[in-house]
C-alpha cells in the first residue's frame, strides 16, 4: 500500500470541524483546515446530485495542486475527509474505503460513551485520537518505507 | 430576403485582374478593423500567445462586391479604385437625388449581408463541429461556417509558382518557405504567423460575388423604361436589347472570374441580387437563364438569386454548397503537404546524417524541423476542413517530433536556448499542445486532455532545467503558470459548449479511456489498474476553476522567485549559477510586470468558476488567497475587505484555524491601516482559546492589546464614543451568563440576578483587569456599575461577589459599588446583584459591558444579552450560584432568564353566588353576587353582569338592580359599583334577571374589576366567574274548542239573511310546570285592541267566575272555561280565522326568600277562532237522559252553509234499542244557508249502552255527508214512580 496520508479531518453534522490532524510536513495544518472545508461543498454536491449513491464512502473529491481529497459520509451526516499526497501511482478505492472504516470505527467508538454529549462540543478523547493517529501515522510511514 | 429599393449597379464588374506581386500579404481592411474590436480577454491572450496559433480554423470564405462602400459617392475613391464600372456609367454630373438614395439603399443590402456573413468573429470548435459533418460522417443540422473576408472587385490570388522544376534545389520556393531568402524563417525556421496570414487572408477556399441585376432605373436620368410586351407572342427576341447586352457583359465577367479561380483550384460562386421590379417581371427568368448559360456557371451549385425566399434560407443554401468545395480545397493542400511530406528522409536516417557543424552561421532547417513544419501544416489544413481526428494525429506527431528536437541532451541542437528559433519553437509547442488538449477535449476524452497537458508540463520542466530556467526562476513559474490558464480556459469553453467533466464516483466505470501513449515523461500509464476499482488522482480533469487555482499560485510563486531575483541583485552577490544569470537577463523585463495583479485575476477567475459550480467554501478559499495577494501588494484595505467577509462562515461554522489565520492577516492590515478600532477587535477575539495558538503567542497579543489600549490613539476619527466590541459576534475569551432568579415579581420586592462570567481555560495568559463592569436594563434607572475594586486580591477560580448593597448615586443616574474585577485564565467570577422596582414593568437586562483599562476613549466589551437566542430545549437547567460553593443550585426552567415582570402584587377578592335554579321565564329572577374581600386593606371594586342565552340570538333578556316593574333601567350588560369593601369584609349585591320567551339556558358573565383603595392606578385586577341558569316555563296551557250548535231560525226567510253567528266554548288547561309552587292572583282574558280580522267579530260571552286557587303546585292543572260567539256579517265571504287575544295568568313565585317579589304576568294567546265548517252537515239533538219506556223524540237537523241549493236524501237506520216513528227514507231539499229538520219520536226498549238510530244523508249523486258520528248513549232502566 503506498498511500501517503497527509490528514484526517471528522467534521460535525453542522459543518464543524470535529478532529483534524496533519500527518505530513510538507503543509501547514492552516492549509488542511482550508482543503477540509472546501471538501464540505463537494460532499454536498456529490450526495445531492447523486441521490442512489447507498455507500457511504464518495470517492475522489477533488485533486487540488499535489493533494487528492478523499471524502466518506455516515448516515449522521458526520464527514470523514482524507487528504493524500498525488503521486503517479493508481490509488485502490478499496485501500481508501478501508482506512475511512477504520476512521469511522473509531468516531463510533467514541460517540459510543455514555457521557459523550453530542450536543455539546466534540472533545477528542485520547483513545480517538490515538486511533486516528494510529490510522494516520502508519499509512504515512509506509509510504516512507517505500 | 427581400432588399426593398432598386439597386445602382457598381463596383460588380471586376473587368481586369491585376497581378500583383506581392510577397508580404495583404492585410484586409476588414481583417484590420476586426483585430482593433478584440475584447480584453482576446488582447491578452495575444500577448501570450499569437491568436491565429491558438484559435479554431474554419474555411476562409471571399466575398466580392459588399465591401463597404465610402458613405459619400461624389468623394472619388481612392487611387486603388477602378475606374471601370459604376463611376463609369453614372457620371458625377448627371448623378440625381433619386440615384444617390439608390446608393444608400444598395449600401444597406450589403451592409445586411455583410452582417449575416460576418455575424461572428472567432467560432469555436464546438460551434464550428455543430454546423459541418461530424468526424464519423453524420450529417449535422445548420449553417457551416466560414471565415468572412470582404475583398475588392479586383481581388486576386498571389501568382502561381512555376510547376515545373528538375532538381529539388532549383525547386521554386513559396515567399516563406525557409529556403526562400526573403522568408523571415530563412535558414531555419519552422512556422510563422505569416503563413496563417496567408492562408487565412490571401488564399479563400471559396469566392463568393454579389452581382446587381441591371435594370434601367439604375440609369440615372431615365427612370422610365419601354414598356414590356407580355403576352403569348412575347418571347426572347422581345427582351430588352440593353439588358441583354448589360447581362451578357456581366455574365463575361462572372466567366472571367471563374475560369481565373478554377485554375487555382478555388470554386467561384455568384449570387445576382434582384430588385423589386425584377421579381414581377416575366422575361426575368429568361435573363437569368441566359446569365447562367453565358457565364458557364453551374447553376444549380455555383449561381444564386436574391431574394430566394428568407435570409436564413439564402444563407444556408450557398453555405451547404460552398462548404463542401472549400472541404476539397483543404482536401488538395492536404494531399499536396502528405507529397512534400513523403519525400523527405525518414528522422532516424536525418538525425544521423547531422554533422556538428562549428559554423558560425545559422544552419538550414533540419529533416525533423521540415517534418515538424509538414505535420504542423497537414494538422491546419486538417482543421480548416473539421477533420478533427486527423489534424489531432498530425498535431501529436509535429509535437512529438517537436518536443524530440527541443529535449536539450538527446535534440540535434538546432534550437539554442534563448535563441530566436528556439523561443518560436516552443510557442509552437504551446499552442500545439493547446490544440491538442482541445480536440481530446472535444472527443469527449478528458483523461487524454489531461494526459496531454501534464505530458507538456512535463517535458518542459525536465527541458526548463537544461535551459537554466528550472523551477527557481520565475520565467518557468510564469510559463507554467500561462500553461494553466489557457488550459483553464479551455476547460471553461468546453464546458460552456456541453462538455461533462467526469465525476470520480466510487462505482466507476471509466470511459473507455486508451492506455498512455509510450510517453518516455510519464511512466507507466496509469489506467493499467482501472479494473481495481481505483484511480490516480492526478489523473482527474476537474472543473476550470481548479486550473485557473494552479496558474494563480504558479503565478504567485513566480511573484516570489522574481523577489528573490530583486534581493539577490541587491545583495550583488556574484554567483556562477547559470539559472540566476540567466533570470538576471530577463529580470527588466520582469520588473514591468504586475505580478499581483496577475495573480489576483486568475483567482478572481478561479473565484467565478467554483461560483458557477456552486462551490461557495472553495470560493472563500480563493478569497482568502485575493485578501493574501492584495496584502502582498501592499492593498491592505482590499485585503481586509476580503478577510472579513469571509471570515463570517468560518466564525460560523467553528473553523477555529482558519479563522485565527484570518484574523491575523485583519490584524496586520489592520495595523497598517491604522485603524486601531479594527485592531483592538481582532486582538480581544484572538485571545480565544478556541482560536489555536501558542501560549507565547497569544501573551504577546494580550501585551499588544494591552499597549494598544494605553498607547495607541484609539482614535480612527476623532470619535469620543465609547468604543464597543460584540462578544457574542465573535469568539469570546469571556463568557457571561445572567439569571434573574424568578421570571415575575412584585413591586417593593427585591429581584435577585446574577451575572457569572468565566474565562477561557487557558486566556487570558495574563490576569486582565477590567476598569468596571456595566448592567444596562431597558429602564436606565436600574443600570448598575461595579467598579473594580483595587484591593480585591482573590485568586481562587470561584469567587462570588455580592453587589446587593449597591447605592444610587444621583449624579451619575446609576446604581454603583465595588468588585474585584480582575480576571485570570480559568477563573469564574459571580456577581450577585438585586433591583427594587417602585412601579410594575418589564425590566429586561439589555448589555452586560466590561470596561477595558483605556487611556482616552472608553472601550467595552459588550455582550448583547437581549438579543441573544437560545434554545431552552438543549440549554442546561437554570444555575443559581451559591456564595461559596462553586456547584450552583439548580432553579425551575433552562437556559437563562434575562427579563423579569414587575407586577403590582394582586390583592385577593373571591366571588361567590347563590341563586334558586331553575329560573322560570317571565319572573323577576334573583341572583345574589358576594365579593370577600381576603386583604386586610380595602379594595374598590366593580361588577359588569352580562347576559347571554347560549344560543346567540337575543331574546330580550334583561337584568335590573331592583325588583319593581318598571323596565326603564333593564339592560343585557349591568354594571354595578360595589364601592369600598373593608379588609377581610364581604359585600353581597342582588341583581335581578328577567329572562323571556323561551325556557334556554342563560348564561351570566360576571367580572369584577378591583384595585386597592390605596392605589390611585388605574390597572385594576380583574376576575371572571360564568354562571349558567336553567330556565322553566312556570305555564303550559292546552286549547281545546267546541262548537255550539246553532239553529237558522230564519229558514223560512228569503232571502235568507247574511248574518251568520257561531258560538265557540273554548277550554284553557293550564298546567303548572315550575317546580316551585306558584301564587297566581289572577288568570284573565286580555282582548286584543285590534280586531284581527274585517268581517269576523270575536265576542266573549261572560262566563261564570269559578273560585280562583291561590297557590298552583306542580303539575297541577286548570280548566279555565270561556265562551266565544263568532259574528260575521257576510256568511259568503271566505270563512278565515279571526284572533281574539290572550290568556294572561298573573302570579309570583312562592318564595321564603323574597317575599316582595313583583308580580309578573305570563301571556298565553288563544289559538285562532273560524267558523267551524262551510259543508252540510248533520246534527243530532235528543234529551241527554233516557229511561225504558218513555218517549223522547230525536232530531236531526240537515244545515247547509253552503251558498248552493242541496238535494238530498235521506234514509234512518234501524235500531233494536228503540222502537221510532219518522220517515224511513226521503228525499228532500235544503236552501242556501238554511237547515231541515227530521224529528224522530223514539221509545227506548233496552236499556244500557245502545245505539240510537242513525240517519244517512246522501247527498244526490255525490256520496254521504259525514254524519255525526255513532252516538251511542245510556238508557237507563225505568224510572221508579
Amino acid at each position: 500500500m503506498s498511500i501517503d496520508i497527509n490528514c484526517i479531518a471528522v467534521i460535525g453534522k453542522q459543518n464543524n470541524p470535529l478532529y483534524i490532524k496533519n500527518y505530513s510536513s510538507s503543509h501547514p495544518d492552516l492549509k488542511y483546515h482550508y482543503i477540509a472545508h472546501t471538501a464540505i461543498d463537494v460532499i454536498e454536491e456529490r450526495v445531492l446530485n447523486n441521490p442512489k449513491l447507498t455507500d457511504a464512502y464518495l470517492g475522489l473529491l477533488y485533486a487540488m495542486e499535489d493533494l487528492a481529497v478523499y471524502g466518506f459520509m455516515t448516515n449522521t451526516r458526520v464527514k470523514i475527509i482524507l487528504v493524500i499526497a498525488v503521486t503517479d501511482n493508481v490509488i485502490k478505492d478499496a485501500d481508501i474505503k478501508a482506512i475511512f472504516t477504520k476512521v469511522h470505527s473509531a468516531y463510533v467508538s467514541h460517540v459510543c460513551n455514555p457521557f459523550h454529549n453530542l450536543d455539546q462540543d466534540f472533545v477528542a478523547s485520547k483513545r480517538f485520537s490515538n486511533a486516528v493517529d494510529h490510522i494516520g501515522q502508519q499509512n504515512s510511514r509506509a509510504t516512507i518505507d517505500v | 430576403m427581400y432588399i426593398p429599393g432598386s439597386v445602382v449597379a457598381f463596383g460588380t464588374e471586376a473587368r481586369h485582374v491585376t497581378n500583383r506581386l506581392s510577397i508580404v500579404p495583404r492585410l484586409f481592411e476588414h481583417s484590420i478593423a476586426s483585430r482593433n474590436t478584440f475584447g480584453l480577454e482576446d488582447k491578452k491572450r495575444m500577448n501570450t500567445y499569437p491568436k491565429d496559433y491558438v484559435q479554431h480554423h474554419i474555411p476562409v470564405m471571399a466575398v466580392v462586391g459588399l465591401k463597404e462602400s465610402i458613405p459619400d459617392p461624389d468623394v472619388p475613391k481612392d487611387g486603388t479604385s477602378h475606374s471601370d464600372a459604376a463611376e463609369d456609367r453614372v457620371p458625377n454630373r448627371r448623378r440625381s437625388s433619386s440615384t444617390s438614395n439608390q446608393l444608400r439603399l444598395r449600401a444597406t443590402i450589403a451592409h445586411n449581408l455583410r452582417a449575416v456573413l460576418n455575424s461572428k468573429d472567432t467560432t469555436t470548435l464546438w460551434e464550428a463541429a455543430r454546423h459541418s459533418q461530424a468526424p464519423a460522417g453524420s450529417h449535422t443540422n445548420g449553417i457551416p461556417n466560414f471565415r468572412v473576408t470582404f475583398v475588392d472587385n479586383d481581388f486576386t490570388l498571389p501568382p502561381k509558382k512555376p510547376t515545373t522544376y528538375q532538381h529539388p534545389s532549383m525547386h521554386p520556393h513559396s515567399a516563406l518557405s525557409p529556403l526562400s531568402n526573403q522568408s523571415p524563417l530563412h535558414p531555419d525556421g519552422i512556422m510563422t504567423t505569416q503563413w496563417y496570414e496567408k492562408h487565412l487572408n490571401v488564399y479563400p477556399s471559396v469566392v463568393v460575388g454579389f452581382y446587381d441585376l441591371w435594370d434601367w432605373s439604375m440609369e440615372a436620368g431615365n427612370p422610365q423604361r419601354p414598356k414590356r410586351e407580355v403576352g403569348p407572342l412575347a418571347g426572347q427576341a422581345l427582351a430588352d436589347p440593353v439588358e441583354r447586352e448589360r447581362d451578357a457583359a456581366m455574365a463575361h465577367g462572372i466567366n472571367e472570374k471563374r475560369k481565373y479561380f478554377h485554375e487555382r483550384g478555388v470554386k467561384y460562386a455568384a449570387v445576382i441580387i434582384l430588385n423589386p421590379r425584377h421579381i414581377d417581371d416575366p422575361a426575368i427568368e429568361d435573363r437569368l437563364g441566359a446569365l447562367r448559360k453565358l457565364s458557364g456557371l453551374d447553376s444549380k451549385n455555383s449561381l444564386f438569386v436574391l431574394p430566394v425566399s428568407t435570409q436564413t434560407d439564402a444563407n444556408e443554401f450557398i453555405n451547404k454548397s460552398l462548404y463542401e468545395s472549400a472541404q476539397v480545397y483543404y482536401s488538395n493542400h492536404v494531399k499536396r503537404v502528405r507529397k512534400k511530406l513523403a519525400r523527405l528522409p525518414s528522422p532516424s536516417v536525418a538525425i544521423r546524417q547531422v554533422t556538428p557543424q562549428t559554423a558560425d552561421g545559422p544552419q538550414p532547417l533540419s529533416v525533423p524541423g521540415w517534418l515538424v513544419r509538414y505535420e504542423y501544416k497537414l494538422g491546419v489544413f486538417q482543421e480548416f476542413r473539421q477533420d478533427i481526428q486527423g489534424s489531432l494525429k498530425s498535431y501529436d506527431a509535429a509535437y512529438n517530433m517537436l518536443l524530440n528536437m527541443l529535449q536539450p541532451s538527446t535534440g540535434d541542437g538546432s534550437l539554442k536556448p534563448k535563441s530566436k528559433r528556439w523561443k518560436e519553437a516552443c510557442i509552437l509547442a504551446d499552442c500545439m499542445n493547446i490544440k491538442i488538449c482541445r480536440f481530446f477535449l472535444f472527443q469527449d476524452n478528458a483523461p487524454m486532455a489531461l494526459a496531454q497537458l501534464n505530458k507538456h508540463l512535463h517535458a518542459f520542466q525536465l527541458f526548463s532545467n537544461e535551459w537554466h530556467m528550472g523551477e527557481r526562476s520565475f520565467e518557468y513559474w510564469s510559463w507554467l503558470s500561462k500553461q494553466y490558464r489557457v488550459f483553464a480556459e479551455q476547460i471553461d469553453i468546453a464546458t460552456r459548449h456541453g462538455f461533462k467533466l467526469p465525476v470520480p464516483l466510487p462505482v466507476q466505470t471509466s470511459a473507455g479511456s486508451p492506455p498512455m501513449s509510450s510517453s518516455p515523461f510519464l511512466g507507466s500509464g496509469g489506467y493499467a489498474n482501472q479494473a481495481e476499482g481505483g484511480s490516480n488522482p492526478g489523473e482527474l480533469l476537474q472543473h476550470a476553476g481548479f486550473y485557473f487555482h494552479l496558474a494563480a499560485m504558479c503565478s504567485a510563486e513566480r511573484r516570489r522567485r522574481y523577489m528573490e531575483m530583486e534581493k539577490w541583485k541587491e545583495s550583488e552577490t556574484k554567483t556562477d549559477d547559470l539559472t540566476y544569470r540567466s533570470a538576471m537577463a530577463a529580470l527588466p523585463e520582469e520588473e514591468q510586470v504586475d505580478h499581483s495583479a496577475l495573480t489576483i485575476e486568475l483567482l478572481t477567475k478561479g473565484y467565478e468558476q467554483f461560483k458557477k459550480h456552486r462551490n461557495t467554501r472553495m470560493t472563500l478559499y480563493l478569497a482568502a488567497e485575493i485578501a493574501g495577494t492584495y496584502y502582498e501588494a501592499g492593498k491592505f484595505e482590499m485585503a481586509l475587505k476580503f478577510f472579513e467577509r469571509i471570515g463570517k462562515t468560518y466564525r460560523k461554522e467553528n473553523w477555529h484555524t482558519v479563522l485565527t489565520s484570518i484574523l491575523r492577516w485583519s490584524l496586520r492590515c489592520a495595523k497598517e491601516l491604522g485603524m486601531t478600532t479594527s485592531v483592538v477587535g481582532y486582538l480581544v477575539e484572538l485571545l480565544c482559546d478556541d482560536l489555536p495558538m501558542s501560549q507565547e503567542k497569544r501573551s504577546e497579543l494580550q501585551n499588544d492589546l494591552q499597549s494598544t489600549l494605553t498607547h495607541g490613539p484609539l482614535t480612527d476619527d476623532d470619535n469620543q464614543e465609547p468604543l464597543i466590541v460584540r462578544m457574542d459576534d465573535i469568539n469570546s475569551f469571556l463568557s457571561c451568563h445572567v439569571q434573574f432568579e424568578k421570571p415575575s415579581g412584585f413591586v417593593n420586592q427585591p429581584m435577585h440576578f446574577q451575572i457569572s462570567l468565566n474565562t477561557n481555560k487557558s486566556s487570558p495568559p495574563q490576569p486582565i483587569a477590567f476598569r468596571s463592569l456595566r448592567i444596562n436594563f431597558n429602564n436606565e434607572r436600574w443600570n448598575q456599575v461595579y467598579l473594580h475594586d483595587e484591593d480585591d486580591n482573590d485568586d481562587k477560580d470561584y469567587s462570588f461577589y455580592d453587589c446587593t448593597n449597591s447605592e444610587y448615586d444621583s449624579t451619575e443616574k446609576r446604581w454603583s459599588t465595588n468588585a474585584g474585577l480582575q480576571f485570570r485564565h480559568g477563573q469564574n467570577k459571580v456577581f450577585e446583584g438585586t433591583v427594587t422596582l417602585d412601579h410594575s414593568e418589564n425590566l429586561k437586562m439589555e448589555t452586560v459591558m466590561l470596561e477595558l483599562n483605556s487611556s482616552g476613549r472608553q472601550v467595552f466589551l459588550c455582550f448583547d444579552i437581549a438579543n441573544r437566542t437560545q434554545d431552552t430545549r438543549s440549554a442546561g437547567r437554570r444555575k443559581w450560584h451559591n456564595t461559596d460553593s462553586p456547584k450552583p443550585t439548580f432553579l425551575k426552567g433552562r437556559g437563562e432568564i434575562s427579563a423579569t415582570d414587575i407586577s403590582q402584587q394582586p390583592s385577593k377578592l373571591t366571588i361567590t353566588n347563590k341563586h334558586y335554579a331553575p329560573a322560570l321565564v317571565d319572573e323577576h329572577y334573583p341572583f345574589f353576587i358576594t365579593l370577600t374581600n381576603e386583604e386586610s386593606t380595602p379594595v374598590d371594586a366593580v361588577i359588569r353582569v352580562e347576559i347571554k342565552a347560549t344560543e346567540t340570538q337575543d331574546l330580550g333578556d334583561k337584568l335590573k338592580l331592583a325588583p319593581t316593574d318598571d323596565d326603564a333601567s333593564a339592560t343585557s350588560i349591568l354594571d354595578i359599583d360595589v364601592g369600598q369593601i373593608e379588609g377581610n369584609g364581604s359585600k353581597e349585591q342582588t341583581l335581578y334577571i328577567i329572562g323571556r320567551t323561551t325556557p334556554l339556558t342563560r348564561l351570566l358573565n360576571i367580572s369584577v374589576r378591583y384595585k386597592p383603595s390605596s392605589s390611585n392606578q388605574e390597572p385594576y385586577f380583574e376576575k371572571h366567574e360564568t354562571v349558567k341558569i336553567h330556565y322553566n316555563k312556570a305555564f303550559e296551557v292546552k286549547f281545546h274548542s267546541h262548537e255550539q250548535h246553532t239553529e237558522y231560525k230564519d229558514a223560512a226567510v228569503f232571502p235568507p239573511g247574511l248574518e251568520e253567528k257561531e258560538r265557540l266554548l273554548v277550554i284553557a288547561a293550564v298546567r303548572c310546570t315550575s317546580p316551585w309552587n306558584l301564587q297566581v292572583v289572577s288568570m284573565e282574558m286580555e282582548q286584543d285592541q285590534q280586531p284581527s280580522h274585517g268581517y269576523i267579530q270575536v265576542q266573549a260571552l261572560p262566563k261564570a267566575r269559578g273560585e280562583d286557587v291561590k297557590e298552583w303546585k306542580k303539575d297541577q292543572v286548570f280548566n279555565s272555561n270561556h265562551l266565544f260567539e263568532l259574528t260575521t256579517r257576510d256568511r259568503t265571504a271566505p270563512k278565515a280565522a279571526a284572533d281574539f287575544g290572550a290568556l294572561v295568568i298573573t302570579w309570583r313565585r312562592v318564595s321564603n326568600v323574597h317575599e316582595e317579589m313583583p308580580l309578573c304576568q305570563t301571556s298565553i294567546p288563544f289559538p285562532p277562532f273560524s267558523f267551524s265548517s262551510t259543508e252540510i252537515r248533520v246534527h243530532r239533538d235528543h234529551p241527554s237522559e233516557l229511561y225504558i219506556g218513555e218517549p223522547f223524540v230525536l232530531s236531526y237537523t240537515i244545515t247547509n252553509p253552503t251558498s248552493q241549493f242541496a238535494e238530498l236524501q235521506a234514509q234512518i237506520e234501524v235500531s233494536d234499542a228503540f222502537v221510532f216513528s219518522g220517515y224511513k227514507q226521503t228525499k228532500f231539499r235544503v236552501l242556501p244557508y238554511s237547515s231541515q229538520t227530521f224529528k224522530y219520536h223514539c221509545h227506548p226498549i233496552l236499556a244500557g249502552h245502545v245505539r240510537l238510530p242513525r240517519l244517512k244523508v246522501d247527498i244526490s249523486n255525490n256520496g254521504e255527508v259525514p254524519a255525526t258520528a255513532d252516538a251511542i248513549v245510556y238508557v237507563k232502566p225505568r224510572r221508579q214512580q
